[in-house]
């Protein structure tokens, strides 16, 4: 998911700097205020940790193995605003030292992979594990699940960057000037591979490094779980989820998705006009992208769905507004929003099976 | 007789990222020693020299500007005397196998005006594909370049405190810093566990085992990470640190950083006027 | 007076307990060697001389003054306290912290609010004075462990102070590296108050006029180098020394293994044959 120099254009990376700098501004100012002077060398070590991650092969079910980035445990131990910090010191380190991943394009990495990342994994953590006591295995769910939609929802906001450019960037005659692939092609080719193999990795490193965290010195657990009960058998008061994190994400979801849109500005007219490409070609693509899904089937989805959206939007609506693309990113926002309520009702589960196996015991 | 592929496989990729990554760093120390044309500048000077040549490059819709900031690379690669196979090796191949693989099949997916049939599948070619390819592998080429000559030229240490001079927070210097000095000692630490597991080729493991064993020498590391970050920080406590962090800058501009300072303005006024 | 003053002082890990009633003091310019096996408390016990870690119950006061979180908060005893107690860890990775060896001679000084020329200055004086010139743009990944013990002393060695706490100075050192250091231990004395946490006997009578022998968290026994290293009982129990069984000749014998020069009657406890004598060849 490392974005390099030469695949986003510059105002694309311009926006997305932009998109990360209050963040960044945020998450300074606060590390400054708490004044926690322990948090420096822990955020530099974990940084170093997640640097370290990105290297592993995670070996997964099948024989296959992923790369997991480590935004779940990071999270969880530093809660999402030294967690963000940490993630783009190790991406900073990457690409300033070892050129792995793009100079340019440094804001927009940091973006999909520190703040979203850390914000949902966080949202996620705090949505499903609640109340829970800090031993508590709805935890390691937590954090399992919490990486697995983080780094899947981060690479959904690549993919959406790299799909967005040749809509934006191209010369006169239609050749992409950027990333050459439209958002039909890059999120199902992005997002194959990062619901599978990367989350799969990533859900591993995240609950099994949180349930050796709760063996080992289950305090450091305590940063992100600031009601927890202390001890496991003591009475949770599992319906009372705590909404704030929800609205944080839904706030940042909302906030974060149109961003491409507002960066596109005028170049919203020019959609329409372009004939949309034949399914014939569509067929060939699938072959030639290495066999990932045949996206033949994908947009078609994408264009049901979009659907649903462009269809109710009035006639007299500027051009834009019913163009089949923007149905691709409002789906993706839909998309986004599935995944929350699959979060309450894992949340809800887990919940209702410790409070079955309690009544159980008493 | 079906036979899995060799179960520690995993071990050995991790192995090589590692190695990979540690091998890096060796050369990066001992290039950026040698007496070339870049290692004699100003670290600030050459950040903001890549920068100015990676935006130009990447930004100019004119494929020749970008093609002229590769050449301008070429020629400060044999300046600076590194090694054209480290590069070929180490830059140029890379990424004309990562962004090739994914530009490839552009040439078939834009749509536009059919310049040539694939014989046999009878794929049309377009030229706008052929067009989009070939800008995505020239910007990514040049880019990457540049950012090699920057990286191989510069000590780490320099590079770090230039990155003052552009106005970053002290504590996020400071953090940045002390990540990339115990990068290494967790590198070194997971390369002698690795190295140890798997030179005890103990049978062939199942997935699930491989997996419990990367979960195991990552809480390792993770624990190790953890104790560590409290060791540093009761030393730097030790030392009167309270929170508030003070460094030490000290660079001055002599006159040959005032006068590749100049000629890159004037490049990248020049890059912008192209545009 | 003493300047250190520990009474009944405990410390707990989350499962062990690592201190356990301590009670000793320490005046000011004595020199004293903190002895125990591995896992004793003699880290523990730095730490809390050094105001890093609070004594749960009981009391450690330095100069009169306890040290607690509080005091320490007080950012006027705290900077002296800093400036004149220097601590150099048992490992050398968790002192290097900084980008080179110049940033980590210069972090005290600046932490001190010392001009910046004046920092510069020291810095290679100090370099100067340790054999460390060339090391001074080398990155601590690439020390060896006796280069970076030596930087890491240095490193404390900046703000002069005036109390020096030693964990484990000389282990992970060659034989000569381990004499240079122990000379200049004995040069830096001079007024200077040092407390060295070691396990190992050979380096006590240089570097001590005094030892406190701790045993699982508690104090065994104080008393003079040449009282400790004598009795060899107390240094059996607290694990300082092991049966040591070596070959001369043909026979095999015991004796304590002293860790330093000492001669010792050799009476075989068993004997070996040579190969020839042995009835069942041929
Ligand atoms: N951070 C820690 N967490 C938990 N237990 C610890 C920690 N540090 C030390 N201990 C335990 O406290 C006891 C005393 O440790 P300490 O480090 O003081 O011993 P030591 O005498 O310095 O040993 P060594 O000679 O090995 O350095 C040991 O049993 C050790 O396992
Ligand atoms: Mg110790």
């Amino acid at each position: 998911m490392h974005i390099p120099d030469g695949y986003l254009s510059p105002a694309t990376c311009a926006a997305m700097f932009a998109g990360a700098m209050p963040f960044w501004y945020v998450a300074i100012q606060r590390l400054k205020k708490v004044l926690n002077a322990r948090l420096v060398p822990r955020i530099a070590l974990l940084s170093a940790l997640s640097f370290v991650i990105m290297m592993f092969n995670i070996p997964l079910p099948g024989g296959t193995t992923g790369h997991a980035v480590g935004m779940g445990i990071l999270t969880v131990l530093l809660g999402p605003w030294a967690s963000m910090l940490a993630i783009s010191i190790a991406l900073a380190i990457q690409a300033l030292f070892f050129g792995d991943g793009g100079i340019t394009c440094f804001g927009a990495n940091c973006f999909n992979m520190a703040v979203v990342g850390s914000f949902v994994a966080y949202g996620v953590y705090r949505l499903i594990s609640g109340n829970a006591s800090l031993a508590s295995p709805r935890r390691i769910v937590a954090a399992a699940l919490g990486g697995y939609i983080a780094i899947n929802v981060a690479a959904l906001f690549a993919s959406i960057e790299f799909g967005l450019q040749p809509m934006l960037f191209h010369t006169s005659d239609g050749a992409a000037l950027y990333a050459p692939y439209p958002l039909s092609i890059s999120i199902p080719a992005m997002m194959i591979g990062h619901l599978t193999f990367a989350g799969l990795a990533e859900l591993v490193i995240s609950g099994s490094l949180v349930a050796y965290v709760q063996k080992t010195d289950m305090d450091l657990l305590r940063v992100t779980a600031p009601s927890a009960a202390d001890r496991d058998h003591e009475v949770i008061e599992g319906a009372a989820v705590n909404l704030q994190p929800l609205w944080l994400l839904l706030a940042v979801l909302m906030v974060l998705s149109p961003l491409g849109l507002l960066a596109a500005g005028n170049a919203w007219g020019e959609w329409s006009s372009e004939d949309f490409k034949n399914p014939e070609v569509r067929k060939q693509i699938a072959a030639a992208s290495h066999n990932v899904a045949p996206p033949e089937n994908i947009p078609s989805t994408f264009e049901k769905l979009s659907q649903v959206w462009t269809a109710p939007m009035p006639d007299y609506a500027p051009a834009f507004v019913r163009s089949p693309r923007l149905g691709y990113i409002l789906s993706s926002i839909f998309g986004s929003g599935l995944i929350l309520l699959f979060c309450f009702f894992v949340s809800w589960l887990t919940g209702f099976g410790l409070r079955m196996r309690r009544r159980g015991t008493a | 007789m079906f036979r899995r592929k060799s179960s520690f496989g995993f071990l050995e990729k991790t192995i090589a990222n590692l190695g990979e990554i540690l091998n890096h760093a060796d050369q990066a120390t001992l290039t950026s020693g040698e007496k070339g044309m870049l290692q004699q500048l100003d670290p600030r000077v050459k950040v903001g020299g890549a920068l100015v040549l990676i935006v130009g490059a990447v930004s100019t819709s004119d494929l020749w500007v970008t093609g002229a900031v590769f050449l301008f690379s070429i020629l400060m690669i044999a300046l600076s005397r590194l090694s054209f196979r480290l590069y070929l090796e180490r830059t140029w191949l890379g990424v004309l196998f990562f962004t090739g693989l994914i530009a490839l099949p552009a040439i078939f997916t834009t749509p536009g005006v059919t310049i040539f049939h694939l014989p046999l599948l009878h794929w049309p070619i377009s030229s706008q594909g052929v067009q989009s390819a070939w800008r995505l592998l020239a910007r990514a080429e040049t880019a990457a370049t540049v950012a090699m000559l920057l990286i191989l030229t510069t000590p780490w240490t320099h590079l770090l405190k230039s990155l003052r001079f552009f106005r970053l927070p002290v504590i996020i210097v400071t953090i940045l810093s002390m990540t990339h000095r115990y990068l290494f000692l967790l590198l070194h630490l997971t390369q002698n566990f690795l190295d140890a597991r798997s030179s005890r080729k103990v049978g062939r493991w199942s997935p699930s085992q491989q997996r419990e064993l990367t979960a195991s020498i990552l809480a390792v590391l993770l624990s190790r990470s953890l104790q560590l970050s409290e060791e540093v920080y009761l030393a730097m406590q030790s030392r009167g640190f309270t929170g508030e962090i003070h460094i030490l800058d000290e660079f001055c501009f002599r006159k040959r950083d005032w006068l590749s300072m100049m000629i890159l303005t004037t490049i990248a006024v020049l890059l912008i006027m192209l545009r | 007076m003493n300047l250190f003053d520990i009474q009944c002082a405990s410390y707990r890990y989350r499962e062990v307990q690592a201190l356990d009633s301590v009670t000793f003091s320490i005046k000011r310019g004595e020199r004293v060697a903190i002895l125990g096996a591995n896992g004793s408390g003699k880290s523990t016990i730095l730490r809390l001389l050094d105001g890093l870690y609070f004594a749960q119950s009981g009391s450690v006061c330095f100069d009169g003054r306890v040290l607690n979180e509080e005091s320490l908060r007080d950012e006027e005893f705290s900077f002296e306290f800093r400036r004149r107690v220097g601590f150099v860890f048992q490992n050398p990775d968790v002192q290097l912290f900084s980008p080179t060896v110049f940033d980590e001679l210069a972090f005290g000084p600046l932490q001190m609010h010392w001009p910046k020329s004046k920092i510069i200055e020291a810095i290679d004086s100090m370099l100067d004075r340790m054999n460390l010139l060339h090391l001074k743009h080398r990155v601590p990944h690439r020390l060896s462990g006796g280069e970076k013990k030596r930087v890491a002393l240095a490193s404390v060695l900046m703000l002069d102070p005036e109390v020096l706490l030693l964990d484990e100075p000389t282990s992970s050192l060659d034989p000569k590296s381990q004499s240079q250091m122990i000379e200049f231990l004995q040069e830096f004395q001079g007024g200077k108050t040092v407390v060295t946490a070691t396990h190992d006997l050979e380096i006590v009578g240089d570097i001590a006029e005094r030892c406190i022998v701790f045993e699982d968290g508690r104090v065994a026994q104080t008393g003079t180098p040449s009282r400790i290293l004598g009795d060899e009982l107390l240094l059996r129990r607290t694990s300082l020394i092991h049966e040591h069984r070596h070959m001369h000749g043909f026979g095999v014998h015991k004796h304590p293994h002293l860790h330093k020069f000492h001669t010792h009657p050799h009476e075989p406890i068993g004997r070996i044959k040579p190969l020839s004598e042995s009835p069942g060849s041929s």
